[in-house]
């Protein structure tokens, strides 16, 4: 198995369109991610105040002072007006960004691309080129070659998804980073990370269960599309989408359920794969 | 007689109720190389599937290197196979395939890729930097050739090797399979359409039509039918289809 492992590692890293492949997908998902950013202003009701000069200028503008802008997002429930020194505009749009970092975990749009992108990176193409037979050729059970590359999916999985929400954490930098409590913000990067995980698990059992590429491609598409615009309909994504999640309030209980939901989908979604490579006649 | 390389017993394999191998025996001894002949469509391939594992048999037993069916997954470890399509990392370099592959197996040294490079005729200023993708058709064949010798098997598969292999290559591969004939022991089993290019390797001759095995003869018995001064291809596959039709081929 550990061959296995450090066979799929080989690949991953003297593959340059792999490589390659995989820094595209973390440029797509902070990307796409970062869009969310500018796009949740309108959870505001204020979709012009997506930057800090248009920020200031809108209150500018209508004459309004630092304070009447404080209270006026202490009453949206943007910042708390006990916590927040802000004294000028500035720093008042600094005191908001926690709770615009809040709202841009909760909905992180990358996913859209992301399977497809790993799938076609880590599985598909060895469908194509048979490659994954090379290792049932050399007495490898099926069970050795399709854990070994859930072991290695599921890792990579998690990395680009850590690394894709650091990287849109660290657009937050200046605020996120100085006033949250630095175990807050990496703890919540981590299980964002942990359920993008669990979602992509489902594109990963769907390539073994099928394994036509084709045939894949369009259910993996289907399947993004649904936890793109209902994401209700996939545990790990109705978790995700629930802005309690990323409060600093939210309890252990709400917390742990996140991250069980997110085992559990992935223990169910790499035994299906399992139980039909298991079984399948392989070309 | 040694113990058997691979001994298949009422192999049955269905599909959509249709028997693609109906009730096949077959014994292969040590250090022998079996040419494997068939039309297409024969069965040949899913034999090979099946003795693989790449396919699970509706009915019967298989038996690699004296192991017993539920050994079977642990006996392959001494088994090098080559089924269908050759089987490669695209993105990869051949050197990097044949490094993959090492690596799978475990405990492979770089001389021996090395070696094995050499001998299918796989040279550097041939393959450069470009990935196994981009290479001719042919040098994928003798990387997957090449592959299927990297863990000095005991048991030797190779289907339809030299469907897209020209004569050179053909000639390596028999010069291959001498050298490591002669270095530790090893079976092969060599399916073909054509039974010119399997009859310098070949030992033995097995004969399918249909799902089933017609014939097992020695080298011997087929040179003892074998016409006296024939030479071309054309007169093999001649006297080949008489022998076949001899056995039951086509009945």
């Amino acid at each position: 198995m550990m061959n296995l492992i450090r066979a799929e590692l080989f690949k991953i890293t003297r593959s340059v369109p792999l490589l390659l492949l995989t820094l595209a997908a973390i440029a797509v998902n902070v990307f796409l991610s970062s869009r969310s950013k500018v796009e949740l202003t309108d959870l505001y009701g204020l979709p012009e105040l997506s930057s800090v000069s248009v920020f200031v200028s809108y209150f500018e503008e209508r004459d309004m002072s630092a304070s009447s802008a404080k209270a006026m997002m202490a009453k949206r429930g943007y910042l708390d007006p006990e916590e927040s020194r802000a004294e000028t505009l500035i720093e008042v749009f600094e005191d908001i960004q926690p709770h615009q970092f809040k709202l841009v975990l909760s909905s992180v749009k990358g996913l859209l691309l992301l399977p497809l992108l790993l799938l076609y990176l880590y599985i598909l193409r060895d469908f194509r080129t048979r490659s994954y037979l090379n290792a049932l050729y050399t007495g490898r059970s099926r069970a050795e070659v399709y854990f070994s590359k859930a072991a290695t999916f599921i890792s990579v999985s998690f990395i680009v998804s850590f690394i894709s929400v650091l990287l849109l954490a660290l657009s937050y930098a200046n605020t996120v980073f100085s006033r949250l409590p630095a175990g807050y913000v990496w703890g919540r990067c981590l299980l964002c990370a942990l359920l993008d995980t669990a979602v992509l698990a489902v594109p990963f059992m769907l390539a073994f269960a099928l394994r036509r590429p084709p045939l894949v491609v369009t259910a993996a598409m289907i399947y993004s599309l649904a936890v793109r615009f209902s994401p209700g309909l996939v545990w790990p994504a109705a978790a995700k989408s629930g802005i309690e999640l990323w409060s600093q309030n939210a309890t252990s209980g709400l917390i742990g359920n996140a991250v069980l939901s997110a085992a559990v989908f992935i223990a169910a979604s790499l035994l299906i794969g399992w139980l039909a490579f298991e079984r399948a006649d392989l070309k | 007689m040694g113990e058997a390389a691979l001994a298949v017993k009422g192999l049955t394999k269905r599909y959509s109720g249709r028997a693609v191998l109906d009730r096949v025996d077959l014994t292969l001894e040590e250090n022998r190389v079996y040419a494997l002949l068939g039309e297409p469509g024969s069965g040949k391939t899913t034999l090979l599937r099946c003795v693989g594992g790449l396919c699970r048999p509706d009915e019967g037993e298989i038996s690699v290197l004296g192991n017993l069916p539920r050994d079977l997954t642990a006996a392959r470890r001494e088994v090098g196979m080559l089924i269908d399509q050759p089987a490669y990392c695209a993105d990869l370099t051949v050197l990097n395939n044949m490094r993959l592959q090492a690596r799978i197996i475990g405990g492979v040294d770089k001389k021996r890729i090395a070696s094995l490079m050499k001998a299918m005729g796989i040279t550097p200023r041939q393959t450069g930097r470009r990935s196994a993708g981009g290479c001719p058709p042919s040098v994928r064949l003798s990387l997957a050739v090449a592959l299927a010798f990297l863990g000095a098997p005991r048991l030797l598969i190779l289907d339809e090797p030299y469907s897209g292999m020209d004569g050179d290559t053909a000639e390596l591969l028999k010069t291959l399979l001498e050298r490591e004939m002669s270095e530790h022991p090893m079976t092969a089993l060599i399916s073909g359409q054509f039974f010119a290019e399997l009859y310098p390797v070949a030992t033995d001759f097995i004969i399918m039509d249909r799902g089933r095995v017609l014939s097992q003869m020695t080298k011997r018995e087929v040179e003892a039918r074998l016409p006296a001064g024939i030479s071309k291809s054309g007169e093999y596959e001649a006297f080949y289809r008489a022998l076949a039709k001899e056995v039951g081929a086509g009945s």
